[in-house]
C-alpha cells in the first residue's frame, strides 16, 4: 500500500532497476514501434494538402477537406461503401465460422496419421500465391470453365460466371474459404488442445453426448481465442483485399465488385493523387478503429476477454 | 547470483540482435542515401572543375566529343528488357558509344518504377538529368518546372542548334513540346514519321479467307458474313476473340468499328479546333449495337471480359477464332513466328471498317509523334551548358544513326545508303530475338532523347505479311481527328480528373453491359446520355476546349 503513494517515475525507477533485463529486451520493440509506427503518422496530414513530391508535405498547399468531400459526392460512393461492406462482413460471418468448424472436425478423427495428413493438404492452399489462385479462378469459372459446367446442370448457363454481377460475391468468399480454413484452423487446434481432459470426462459421467459436449466444454473452452480473432478480424473490416479483387473484377461487373480500394486505385493510377488515397485511407481506418472500439466494448460487457 | 548475471548478458545479447533486426529494415535506404549523395557530390565537383574550362572557351556550338571529361547525373526508371543482361543502359554497348560520342560521362541513378522516381524528388537531391515521361508526376510536367524539378531548355537552346533544327522542322513539335507557357520541357522522344504511329489493328486469318473465297471485309456487313462464315464453315468456336482492351480501347476507343456509324472515335477528337469527346455522342450507339449483334449471334468471344492476349493468340492459331486485335510486333510476328512450320497458316492486316467499300477509314490506332517522354535538365544541374550540348548529340547526323541504327560496321551496315542492320540483329546466332539484340546497340525499340526513324520499323515488321498490315492499318484520316499532346491548364486540372474519375467507370461499366445485352440499348438516350451529362461530361469537354485553344495559341 505504501507502493501506491510513492509517484509514478519514482516506481518506473524502481522497476528499471529490478528488471532491467526485461526492459532492455521490450526497448527495441518499442523504438520500432516509434520509429516505423508512430513517426509516420505525421503523413497523415497528406490528406489535407495538395501533396508535391518536391515541395515535401510541409511545403505543399493546404486544401483542408476537399479531397474528403470530393469522395463524399462521387457518384459511385455509396455503391462501393456499399459493395466495401457487403463483400466484408459476408467474408466474415460465412467465412469466419469455418476455420473454426474444420478444426472441431479434425480434432475428432481419431486416426492420427489420417489426422495429419489431412492437415497438410488443408494448409497448402494458403501458400499458394494469389496471382495464380485468380488464375485458377477466371479458368474454371469461364464459360468452358468446370465449375460453369457444373453448375450448368443446376441452372443452364454457359456464360463465364465473372461477367454476372451476382456471381462475384459467391466466388470470392467461397474461394478466400478454400484458401485459408486450413491455416486458420491452426490456432484453434492449439487452443483445443488447452482444454482439460477432465472436463470431458465429467460431462460424459453427466451422460452428455459428443454433441453436448462439443457445445458445453469445447466451445467455451475455446471462446476465449474465437472472440479475439473475431475482433482482430472485425478492425479490418474496411480493409477489403483490393488485390485479389483487382485480379479478378472487371469492368462489367463493378456494380458489386468495385469497392472502395479498387475504385481509388482506379483514381491513383489516372493522376498520382496522393492526397485522394491518403484521405480514404483516414476514412477506412477510422471506421475500423471505431467498429473495434465498439465490439471491445460489448465483448468485454458480454464476456470477460477483450483486447483491452 | 552468477545466473541472473547470465540471464542478463543473454537478454542484452537478444535486445541487440532484435535491435539491429529492425535497423536493417532502414540499413538499406540509408547506405542508398549515402551513395547518391557521394555521387552527386562527385559529379558536382566534376563538372564545376570542368565548368570554368568551358567558360574559357565560350564556344557555344557543340563540337564532340565535347572536351573537358564532364560527369552527369541522371535518372531514370528500368527498362526490364535493358535490365535483364546490363546494369543499366551506360553498360550496354550504346551506353558506352553515346558517351565516348559525346566526351560526356554518365552515371545512372535507376529506379524500378514511376513511384520511385516520385520519390527521388522528395528527397530532395536532384540528378543532372531526368530520363522520364512526366505523365508520371501529378500535374504533368509543367507541375513539374513549378515545382522546380525541370529547368527549362529556353535558355541553353542556343547549345542545342540541331535540336532546335527539329523542332523548327515540324509545328506540332515545337508547340507539343512546351508547356502553355512557352517553356521548353526537354530533350524530346519524338516519333518521326506517321509510319510509325499505328502498330496496332485488325488481324484476320488470310488462309481462311483464301479456301472460302472471300475478299477481306470492308464494312460492318461484310466482317459479319465472314465472322459468320468463319463459325459455320471454319469451326471457329468465337470467330473474333478478343480482350476488353482490345475491344474498348482499340476497337471503339480509336475508330476501328466507329466509321460506318459516323463517328471517327469514341475517344476525345477534334474537328476543325471543336473538341469532341465519341463516348458522349449518339452515333456511339449505332457503334454499341452492332457489337452487341456480334456477341449475341455468338461471333465474339463471350469470354472477352476475363480473357489476357495470351488466350486471343492461342485462338487465332488453333483454329479457334480467325479474328483478333493485336499488334504488329508482339501479336502478329509472334503468331507467323510460331507458326511458321505450318504452310497454310497466314494472317493478314485488316483496315478500319467503313460504310461503303472503298470510303477511306476516319480513324485507326494513331499515337501522337509527341509521345511524352524527355530527358530533362533539372535546376540543380551544376553544369547546364554541357547538358544541353549532351542532349543535342540524339539530333545531330551521327547521333541519329548511333540511336536508331547502333554503331555502323557492328550492328549495321549502310548498303545503297540505307542503314540495315546486321545479322547480329536481324537472325541472331545465339537465337535472341530482334528486340533483345537490338537492345545492345540502340534505342529504336524503346524511347530516348532522339527522333525515330521509320526505317526501324520497316526492317523490325520485315515480314511481307507486316509491311502490308501497316500499310492498311494506317490508311485512315487518323491525323485529322487526333488530338494534340495537350496539358489541361493547372487551374482545372483537379476539376478535371475528379470528373473523368467517375465518368470514365461509367463508360467502361455501360460498355460492357450494352455489348454483352444485360442492359439495352433503348436505354441509351434516357439513361446513358443523361447520367453523363448530370456527371458534368459537358464541363470535361468544355475543359479540354480550353486546353486545346491555349494548345493553339502557344
Amino acid at each position: 500500500m505504501r507502493n501506491d503513494k510513492k509517484s509514478f517515475g519514482k516506481r518506473l525507477g524502481r522497476d528499471l532497476k529490478k528488471y532491467s533485463g526485461v526492459y532492455i529486451m521490450v526497448l527495441p520493440v518499442v523504438i520500432f514501434y516509434l520509429l516505423f509506427c508512430y513517426k509516420p503518422m505525421y503523413g497523415i496530414l497528406i490528406a489535407f494538402k495538395d501533396f508535391s513530391p518536391a515541395a515535401g508535405i510541409l511545403g505543399s498547399d493546404w486544401v483542408g477537406f476537399r479531397y474528403f468531400k470530393e469522395f463524399f459526392h462521387s457518384y459511385y460512393f455509396t455503391r462501393i461503401l456499399k459493395n466495401t461492406l457487403v463483400i466484408s462482413l459476408t467474408s466474415i460471418i460465412v467465412g469466419f465460422p469455418m476455420p473454426i468448424i474444420f478444426a472441431l472436425l479434425l480434432n475428432e478423427i481419431k486416426n492420427q496419421k489420417f489426422k495429419r495428413i489431412t492437415q497438410t493438404i488443408s494448409y497448402m492452399p494458403h501458400f499458394i500465391s494469389l496471382v495464380v489462385v485468380c488464375s485458377m479462378i477466371k479458368m474454371f469459372t469461364a464459360s468452358n470453365g468446370f465449375i460453369t459446367y457444373i453448375l450448368s446442370f443446376f441452372g443452364g448457363q454457359d456464360y463465364s460466371l465473372l461477367t454476372r454481377p451476382g456471381y462475384f460475391l459467391p466466388i470470392y468468399v467461397l474461394s478466400g474459404i478454400w484458401q485459408e480454413i486450413g491455416w486458420g484452423s491452426i490456432i484453434y487446434l492449439a487452443a483445443l488442445s488447452g482444454i482439460d481432459q477432465e472436463l470431458y470426462e465429467a460431462a460424459r459421467i453427466d451422460g452428455a453426448g459428443r454433441w453436448k459436449q462439443t457445445l458445453h466444454v469445447t466451445l467455451p473452452g475455446i471462446s476465449g481465442t474465437i472472440i479475439i480473432m473475431l475482433l482482430l478480424r472485425i478492425g479490418n473490416i474496411m480493409n477489403v483485399g483490393h488485390e485479389k479483387i483487382l485480379l479478378l473484377y472487371n469492368p462489367g461487373i463493378y456494380e458489386t465488385a468495385d469497392v472502395i480500394s479498387t475504385f481509388v486505385y482506379r483514381k491513383g493510377l489516372q493522376d498520382y493523387q496522393w492526397g485522394y488515397s491518403t484521405a480514404v485511407g483516414i476514412f477506412n481506418s477510422i471506421i475500423n478503429f471505431t467498429v473495434v472500439m465498439v465490439f471491445n466494448k460489448i465483448s468485454k460487457k458480454v464476456s470477460e476477454v477483450s483486447l483491452w | 547470483m552468477k545466473q541472473k548475471n547470465r540471464s542478463r548478458v543473454i537478454a542484452c545479447l537478444l535486445s541487440g540482435v532484435l535491435l539491429l533486426g529492425t535497423m536493417s529494415g532502414c540499413g538499406s535506404t540509408e547506405t542508398g542515401k549515402q551513395e547518391e549523395s557521394k555521387q552527386t557530390s562527385a559529379a558536382s565537383q566534376n563538372a564545376s572543375e570542368s565548368s570554368t574550362e568551358e567558360s574559357v572557351s565560350e564556344d557555344k556550338t557543340p563540337v564532340y566529343p565535347l572536351e573537358g571529361g564532364t560527369k552527369l547525373t541522371m535518372a531514370m526508371v528500368e527498362n526490364t528488357v535493358v535490365s535483364q543482361r546490363f546494369e543499366n543502359l551506360m553498360e550496354t554497348p550504346f551506353g558506352k558509344a553515346w558517351q565516348e560520342a559525346t566526351g560526356v560521362e554518365i552515371e545512372i541513378l535507376q529506379v524500378a518504377d514511376n513511384e520511385a522516381m516520385n520519390l527521388i524528388f522528395a528527397g530532395g537531391e536532384l540528378p543532372d538529368l531526368i530520363w522520364w515521361n512526366f505523365d508520371g508526376y501529378a500535374g504533368g510536367a509543367s507541375k513539374a518546372i513549378k515545382d522546380k524539378i525541370i529547368e527549362p531548355l529556353n535558355d541553353y537552346m542556343e547549345y542545342a542548334p540541331d535540336l532546335q533544327a527539329v523542332f523548327d522542322s515540324k509545328e506540332a513539335w515545337s508547340k507539343g513540346c512546351k508547356t502553355n507557357d512557352g517553356d521548353i520541357i526537354g530533350a524530346p522522344f519524338l516519333r518521326g514519321d506517321d509510319y510509325l504511329l499505328t502498330y496496332t489493328g485488325m488481324i484476320i486469318r488470310q488462309d481462311w479467307l483464301d479456301d472460302l473465297g472471300l475478299d477481306a471485309p470492308q464494312t460492318p456487313d461484310e466482317l459479319y458474313d465472314v465472322l459468320k462464315a468463319f463459325k459455320e464453315k471454319k469451326g471457329a468456336d468465337v470467330p473474333f476473340s478478343t480482350r476488353t482492351y482490345q475491344l474498348q480501347t482499340i476497337a471503339v476507343e480509336n475508330g476501328l468499328f466507329t466509321s460506318p456509324f459516323g463517328l471517327p472515335k469514341a475517344d476525345w477528337y477534334q474537328k476543325d479546333g471543336v473538341v469532341h469527346y465519341g463516348y458522349a455522342e449518339k452515333e456511339y450507339k449505332d457503334a454499341l449495337a452492332y457489337l452487341n449483334k456480334l456477341y449475341t449471334d455468338g461471333l465474339l468471344d463471350p469470354n472477352f471480359q476475363t480473357n489476357d492476349d495470351n488466350t486471343f493468340r492461342a485462338n487465332i492459331m488453333n483454329g479457334n477464332a480467325g479474328l483478333v486485335i493485336d499488334m504488329v510486333g508482339g501479336g502478329m510476328g509472334t503468331m507467323l513466328k510460331t507458326m511458321e512450320d505450318d504452310p497454310s497458316f497466314d494472317v493478314a492486316g485488316l483496315r478500319s471498317l467503313v460504310k461503303n467499300r472503298g470510303d477511306i477509314p476516319m480513324c485507326t490506332q494513331y499515337n501522337n509523334s509527341v509521345t511524352g517522354t524527355y530527358v530533362v535538365m533539372t535546376p540543380t544541374c551544376k553544369n547546364k551548358e554541357v547538358a544541353a550540348k549532351f542532349l543535342n548529340y540524339g539530333y545531330t547526323e551521327a547521333g541519329h544513326m548511333l540511336f536508331n541504327f547502333g554503331i555502323e560496321g557492328t550492328s549495321y551496315t549502310m548498303v545503297d545508303g540505307y542503314p540495315t542492320y546486321s545479322d547480329y540483329i536481324m537472325n541472331n546466332p545465339d537465337g535472341l530475338t530482334k528486340v533483345e539484340a537490338m537492345v545492345e546497340y540502340t534505342k529504336a525499340y524503346d524511347v530516348g532523347p532522339f527522333v525515330q526513324d521509320r526505317r526501324y520499323q520497316e526492317q523490325y515488321s520485315n515480314l511481307p505479311q507486316q509491311q502490308a498490315a501497316l500499310s492498311a492499318w494506317s490508311d485512315t484520316d487518323a491525323a485529322k481527328y487526333a488530338m494534340p499532346s495537350l496539358t489541361i491548364p493547372e487551374e482545372y486540372l483537379s476539376e478535371y480528373s475528379s470528373l473523368m474519375g467517375d465518368i470514365k467507370t461509367y463508360i467502361s461499366e455501360m460498355f460492357i453491359k450494352y455489348v454483352t445485352g444485360l442492359e439495352s440499348l433503348d436505354t441509351f438516350e434516357s439513361e446513358y446520355l443523361n447520367t453523363l451529362k448530370s456527371m458534368g461530361v459537358d464541363r470535361a469537354i468544355e475543359i479540354k476546349q480550353k486546353a486545346l485553344d491555349s494548345f493553339n495559341a502557344r
